[in-house]
């Protein structure tokens, strides 16, 4: 089959399956492969692929998302304590909510928190809900503001992007909506079954797992990557930041301490630099206000030693 | 569509086999069009639209610290008078007009389960948002009793890490970053 009658099967594809009915894929599915374009099981997998677009739209609301959240958040926190210092604490809130609010999801159920983790191992994370967090570790080696800010975007992007909810394996998501879905038609309106809070604690885990052990799909950094140079630039910060930042973790010794860290979980600097650096600034001179961010910057991370 | 929906589905192919090319592409292109009527359409004035989140801030510009006029919450229903770039102008109820971010609001209806007796069934549940159901409050609180080393103490305390309007335009001015938002 060429391609042009790949493109064209898959367009009345998303077209029919946009209902999002099993039987109406089925019945769209039969009709398609009856044409002769197509053989029934490549029909079948057309269809597949067209039901995802109605599949993204019953997904988790972000009163959910928020409580998935937290439930990743206090996993995390039952590993890692946060760095008792107000002002690096505050000034790290501050960078975070300037990125948030020149993003594309400056609103979320219940406003994005940033926290600094009290650990040597290099990382940064984002659960689902808005829920930021970057470790002492990272901010020793980052040099100045555009770069901290570059990180937090990049988290940002992928809450925007919603990456964290995919996490959620697919069967663990189709039980829930189902559950959800059998709990509204019920007489009792009240009370949560143990089946549901089953599935929320695998769900937790499934997030977690990623954020921590697997790490996000190549694809997956990359979008936040091109997101963050984005952002960065609305907000009037030198994107080439992000260029920065990558280039510290490139030049950063890291030993077992990091198996679990940023390491293990994104691809490897050079390749993030180099689908980047064709989206950030390429001037070599400092953008307006650059040194007064960086001198900021310092006087905040004294406290690191 | 209606063709489509009832049909058998031999004479249907050999209907499809004869359609010219031209023919074709005009069938989809319509089958497009009614498809994507239905999706959400956040660009339209007159629009009411449902706030999605637990609180959010109705401002003067549409900029994230401009200063506030109002305060919308989870499930209240807003009127939107036009749309700029993510930014939503909508009607207060004092007549006036203020600003809220896209992000903040659904077409979806927000419905809240407790306050209904014999909540109706949905079929479509891209049509409502079921506030409270699902992932909430009281599943967290049996997790956390099946499983204390989950520590929502901490993240209690996280949710308290907030900066305030007035301190991010003071920082975002201080650092020459952009003030228009």
């Amino acid at each position: 089959m060429n391609i042009s009658k790949s493109i064209f099967t898959f367009i009345i594809a998303v077209a029919l399956s946009g209902c999002g009915s099993q039987n109406f894929q089925q019945m769209g599915s039969s009709v398609l492969s009856s044409t002769g374009i197509v053989t029934s099981s490549q029909a079948d997998s057309f269809f597949s692929a067209g039901g995802m677009f109605a599949k993204a739209a019953n997904s988790l609301s972000d009163e959910e998302e928020y409580y998935l959240g937290r439930g990743v958040s206090a996993v995390l926190l039952s590993r890692y304590k946060p760095f008792p210092n107000r002002q690096l604490q505050d000034y790290v809130s501050k960078v975070g909510s300037t990125v948030v609010a020149f993003s594309t999801r400056p609103e979320i159920f219940n406003g994005y928190h940033f926290m600094i983790l009290d650990t040597d191992e290099v990382n940064a994370i984002s659960a689902p809900g808005g829920f930021i967090f970057i470790t002492k570790g990272f901010l020793k080696i980052i040099p100045d503001e555009e770069s901290l800010a570059a990180v937090l975007a990049h988290e940002v992007g992928h809450v925007a992007l919603s990456h964290g909810v995919q996490a959620i394996s697919d069967s663990n998501l189709t039980q829930a909506l189902t559950i959800i879905g059998k709990e509204a038609v019920s007489a009792s309106v009240d009370g949560v079954g143990s089946e549901l809070v089953g599935v929320f604690g695998d769900s937790i885990k499934d997030v977690a797992d990623t954020l921590l052990t697997k790490g996000y799909s190549r694809s997956q950094e990359y979008n936040a990557d091109a997101y963050a140079a984005e952002v960065l630039k609305l907000a009037g910060y030198n994107n080439a930041g992000l260029v920065t930042m990558l280039s510290a973790l490139n030049g950063h010794e890291h030993g077992d301490s990091d198996s679990t860290g940023w390491f293990s979980t994104h691809p490897d600097p050079d390749s993030r630099i180099s689908k980047v650096k064709g989206s950030v600034n390429k001037g070599t001179e400092s953008l307006d206000g650059q040194e007064i961010r960086a001198a900021r910057y310092r006087a905040a991370k004294r406290v690191l030693g | 569509m209606s063709l489509l929906l009832s049909y058998d589905s031999s004479e249907f192919g050999d209907y499809m086999k004869k359609l010219s090319r031209k023919k074709l592409s005009r069938i989809i292109f319509l089958c497009l069009i009614v498809q994507f009527s239905f999706l959400p359409d956040l660009f339209a004035a007159n629009k009411i639209l449902n706030v999605k989140v637990r609180t959010a801030k109705v401002r003067s510009t549409p900029k994230a610290w401009a200063p506030m006029l109002a305060v919308v919450k989870y499930g209240d229903s807003l009127q939107v008078v036009s749309k700029e770039a993510g930014w939503l102008k909508i009607a207060l109820k004092n007549g006036s007009t203020g600003y809220l971010h896209e992000s903040a609001v659904t077409t979806q209806r927000i419905v809240f389960a407790s306050r209904n007796e014999g909540m109706p069934s949905f079929t479509n549940s891209s049509e409502v948002v079921l506030a409270g159901k699902g992932f909430n409050s009281e599943a967290e609180r049996q997790l956390a009793q099946g499983d204390p080393s989950l520590n929502f103490h901490a993240v209690n305390f996280l949710e308290k890490q907030t900066i305030s309007d007035a301190a991010l335009a003071a920082f975002i001015k201080a650092g020459k970053l952009n003030q228009q938002g």
